[in-house]
């Protein structure tokens, strides 16, 4: 039993040496996407700015709209906080949204902060002809949608009962790409949901017109459109716009589970805070292509705070608006 | 031409070569382990790219994604264990070959396929790129519905002497498909609460049960790979790669068929290998003299999904190229360092970046060569491997297969349903229920049924009119109706299957799982339901044939076979297990040693020295080279 012994102790070590001191993010989607993006530019940065300076690595955990992320982390008992989801912001949306699943808490999740509050927008081909969102709404077009529960179809279904919008969305598409190829051929005459981030990409501005701006506050950087909820005159419908929009507020959140104690929070917070004042982060963040539009955890707190107290008839509007 | 020589110019920099070298050796060993894929080899590359050029850029992420294909036929043809998913279909044929004693054949045969293949993809490439915008919009999804139909009908050539058999296990592949949130209505269906089959089974470990598992029980069984105590045949690589270049028509014709399904988004390289290997199946439904069948060790079905797997990265590039719409994970990150360095996609890169573009191309192509030349160069003494005693072989490749699984979600029912897909497998095999059948049900049923909705909710039924998708349902139809006629003029000189009560046992628990996958689609959404249900309905007609041709049975069956497999999968099971209690390192530490105290061979010190060095390769890829957060063990506390 020695050489057993010595290897199980050897290996024992190793084991332990792997685990300390490191932080994982979990990644919702899959490489390659907006939300491993900026996740990998955290985790390269991070670490400096943590007591210990611990290293920092990424995981991708694709499943259901980085829910799977979410829930795991909701029954997660760990208080110390080493790891941080990155997951879809319309999650703070569920409770209203989706009253009936009730696997993801925003109150109870603990949220760092968001590395971005960007716009999205509605976009068609230059080749359908449509040129402004009243045209778009009088169109009859067919806009893409991945499934029900993202916000491809979300906005879409949102702007067509508040706008009473001559619109058809269709659903099915495995991701932005497919939606994108069949604009392309001409199946499809529009999508709402596209970041600016993802329009500057290629050429796009060259074939696309940008229809009409998502968001709570017309966005500094994006490209110029009309201002979607300027264009509400109903007070409840716009609150309740406002409220399905409100996502784009928070649209790269990292949160803890609910169980972490609230010094590692505090910690984390601060942590993040300081790195995005590092004119070395904000370097790295333009040389990867990253739109950054900080938040830190407390003004996160803050906007879901602002949405959960939102009138019950209104939650129920907006709920009503997206499905 | 200048622009030719230029881009070698630009290739030839040492940088560039370095990263094109280093790509290429990374995606070998990621296609070589089981479980992980492609996209593991890009979480370690994506950070290294960022501060590279383009053109460096590119060498080492194409350099990887290019070869994964190409090495993950080693473990496929040797214990018949996928390497990557898109192995699959090369274990039926490449692994059968191996226990004949023509390993070395097999994989001399695969390399060629897959260096011609990715070859082939890379010039298509080329050829397509004045024409690349109409050629990625010619196909809607109406048209990609009936390309499916035709490939569903492929199932036909892969169902063994029982087609009924073959077509239930086609449709089981369907069934197992559909768990998951439907695409239409976004329902739940047969999750039972779960996010975990949210988004389905994890294909992996569906390949690596299906498949894995009953190969190495054979493996263990027959006490080597080969089935035969010989030497394996002398110049066997060398014949392998003549048999290769004889057979240059489907070479180049599964090569088209992965190129071109490589430029589609949303059809990965699963749905590539089994339609290549189907069509090559179909292509000679009446076996040349002197050839085994397919899955008896058919050359043909080792060189058809080789070829098409490798030369779908050159497809996979056009829509990335032709629009700046990522066709893949790789092509995403890749379309990241276009923005970086201020490169535009689109048919203005053939004025504008020229240069960058041929090196792409030649990126993929030399990656191809390299990957191929140095999985050659290995073969000897891979092709050794092939008589190394079972009771070493066996259970390293078991942890490697369970770690990979287990790598999918870190979750303790990634093991649970390696376990179950195993039990599947290894009785699929036993009865002779074909598992290709049931693989190309898998792969293909989720896109007949998302294609169809989306052709649907675009253009109502009009698209039944167009002419792509005539031509094809055409050809699925003389598909259907000539092995209908095969099977019906069969059916006169086979003599009727002797059917034991083990086989009447699985068909009626098949029975019983069709009836409740079917009752529980009541209350569902229609549209939800439509597939899934007319997936049942079919199944159940087909299960109650196939009883009624079994009639009395005339035997009580390979009990002792079957028994064999219970306990075979006692041996996976153990080490999930110890996995979960213990760990992802000394879990299978602790597995390894039991294993060789139990079957006594290797000898002890040699046993632990083989674990220790198992361990340092698990350490090093999962903990060093990707770090991971695993699950804390189950015992860690104490």
């Amino acid at each position: 039993m020695k050489p057993f012994s010595l290897s199980l102790a050897l290996v024992l070590s190793m084991g332990m040496a792997a685990k300390a001191d490191t932080i994982s993010i979990q990644v919702g989607y899959a490489p390659g996407g907006s939300f491993d993006l900026v996740s990998r530019l955290v985790a390269d940065h991070l670490g400096a700015f943590l007591p210990g300076n611990p290293e920092v690595i990424v995981e991708n955990v694709p499943g259901a709209g980085s829910l799977k992320v979410a829930k795991m982390l909701m029954a997660d008992p760990a208080t110390d906080g080493m790891v941080l989801g990155s997951v879809n912001p319309a999650l703070a949306l569920l409770p209203f949204l989706e009253p009936e699943n009730t696997d993801f808490d925003p109150t109870k999740a603990h949220y760092i902060a968001t590395m971005s509050q960007e716009s999205s927008y509605c976009i068609t081909p230059k080749s359908t002809g449509i040129e402004t969102f009243d045209q778009f709404l009088q169109s009859g077009a067919k806009v893409g949608a991945t499934g029900k529960a993202s916000s491809t179809y979300s906005y879409p279904a949102a702007i067509k009962t508040a706008f009473g919008a001559n619109i058809e969305i269709v659903t099915g598409f495995e991701g932005s790409a497919e939606i994108d190829l069949a604009m392309e051929r001409g199946d499809l005459q529009g999508r709402c949901g596209i970041t600016a981030a993802n329009l500057v990409e290629a050429d796009m501005l060259t074939r696309y017109t940008v229809l009409g701006e998502i968001g709570t506050t017309p966005s500094a950087v994006g490209p110029k459109a009309e201002f979607i909820l300027d264009k509400v005159s109903d007070p409840a419908t716009k609150a309740a716009l406002t409220l399905i929009f409100s996502a784009a507020d928070i649209h790269h959140p990292f949160i803890v589970a609910p169980a972490t104690s609230p010094e590692r929070v505090a910690e984390l917070r601060a942590a993040f805070d300081a790195m995005v004042a590092d004119p070395g982060f904000q370097e790295d963040a333009k040389t990867r292509g990253y739109l950054l539009g900080y938040r830190s955890g407390a003004e996160v707190d803050a906007v879901i705070a602002g949405l959960l107290a939102t009138d019950p008839a209104i939650k129920d509007l907006a709920h009503q608006m997206v499905q | 031409m200048d622009i030719l020589i230029a881009a070698l110019i630009e290739m030839a920099e040492p940088l560039r070569l370095a990263m094109l070298v280093l790509g290429v050796l990374l995606g070998l060993m990621v296609g070589v382990i089981p479980g992980i894929g492609g996209i593991f080899g890009l979480t370690i590359l994506i950070p290294i790219t960022y501060g590279l050029d383009p053109i460096s850029a590119f060498a080492l992420l194409l350099g990887m994604a290019s070869v994964t294909t190409t090495s993950d036929t080693i473990p496929a043809v040797l214990i018949g264990v996928p390497g990557t998913v898109g192995a699959a279909a090369t274990v039926v044929d490449g692994h059968e070959m191996a226990k004949n004693g023509q390993a070395a054949q097999a994989l001399g045969a695969a390399y060629t396929a897959s260096m011609i293949g990715g070859v082939f993809g890379a010039v298509m490439l080329a050829l397509s790129i004045p024409v690349m915008r109409p050629l990625v919009l010619m196909l809607n999804y109406g048209d990609l519905f009936a390309i499916t139909v035709f490939g569903l009908t492929l199932v036909a050539m892969l169902s063994g002497s029982n087609w009924i058999k073959g077509l239930l296990a086609a449709h089981l592949g369907a069934l197992v498909a559909y768990i998951g949130i439907d695409p239409y209505e976004g329902v739940e269906r047969w999750t039972f609460g779960q996010v975990y089959l949210w988004d389905g089974v994890p294909v992996a470990v569906v390949f690596l049960g299906l498949f894995a598992i009953p190969e190495l029980a054979g493996v263990l069984t027959r006490g080597q790979i080969q089935t035969t105590m010989l030497a394996p045949e002398p110049g066997g690589l060398r014949r392998g790669i003549r048999e290769a270049l004889r057979h240059w028509r489907l070479v180049l014709r599964s090569g088209s068929i992965g190129a071109f399904l490589g430029a589609i988004p949303g059809v990965g390289v699963v749905v590539i290998e089994w339609v290549a290997y189907g069509d090559a199946a179909r292509a000679r439904t009446d076996a040349a003299a002197g050839e085994p069948a397919y899955g008896k060790g058919n050359i043909r079905g080792v060189i058809a999904p080789e070829s098409a797997n490798n030369a779908k990265e050159g497809g996979s590039l056009l829509p990335t190229l032709a629009f700046g719409i990522p066709g893949s994970a790789s092509m995403a990150i890749l379309l990241g360092a276009f923005a970086v360095h201020g490169v535009v996609p689109g048919p203005k890169m053939l004025e504008d970046n020229s240069t960058l573009l041929v090196t792409m191309i030649l990126t993929v192509a030399l990656a191809n060569v390299l990957g191929a030349l140095i999985c050659l160069g290995l073969t000897p003494w891979l092709a050794r491997l092939a008589r190394v005693p079972a009771t070493s072989l066996v259970p390293l490749a078991l942890v490697f297969v369970g770690i990979g699984a287990f790598y999918a979600a870190k979750d303790w029912r990634d093991l649970l349903l390696l376990g179950m897909f195993g039990l599947l497998g290894l009785a699929m095999r036993r009865l002779g229920w074909s598992r290709p059948a049931f693989a190309l049900g898998f792969v293909l049923a989720p896109n007949l049924e998302r294609f169809f909705f989306l052709s649907w909710q675009i253009s109502g039924w009009n698209w039944l009119t167009q002419p792509v998708v005539l031509i094809f349902l055409a050809i699925a139809a003389t598909t259907v109706l000539r092995s209908l006629g095969g099977w019906r003029k069969g059916r006169g000189e086979r003599t009727k299957d002797t059917a034991s009560k083990l086989d009447l046992g699985f068909t009626a628990a098949v029975l019983v799982v069709v009836l409740l996958a079917g009752g529980s689609l009541l209350g569902m959404p229609q549209a939800a339901a439509i597939f899934p249900a007319i997936v049942a309905g079919s199944a159940l007609v087909f299960t109650l044939i196939l009883i009624w041709q079994t009639g009395v049975p005339s035997s009580a069956g390979d009990g002792q076979g079957m028994v064999a497999d219970l306990r075979f999968i006692l041996i996976p099971g153990g080490l999930g297990v110890a996995i979960l209690a213990l760990g992802h390192l000394v879990g299978p530490l602790v597995f390894l040693l039991l294993a060789a105290w139990r079957f006594g061979s290797p000898r002890p010190l040699v046993a632990l020295v083989q674990a220790l060095v198992a361990l340092a390769v698990v350490y090093a890829i999962f903990d060093l080279l990707v770090p991971q957060s695993w699950p804390q063990p189950w015992l860690w506390p104490i």
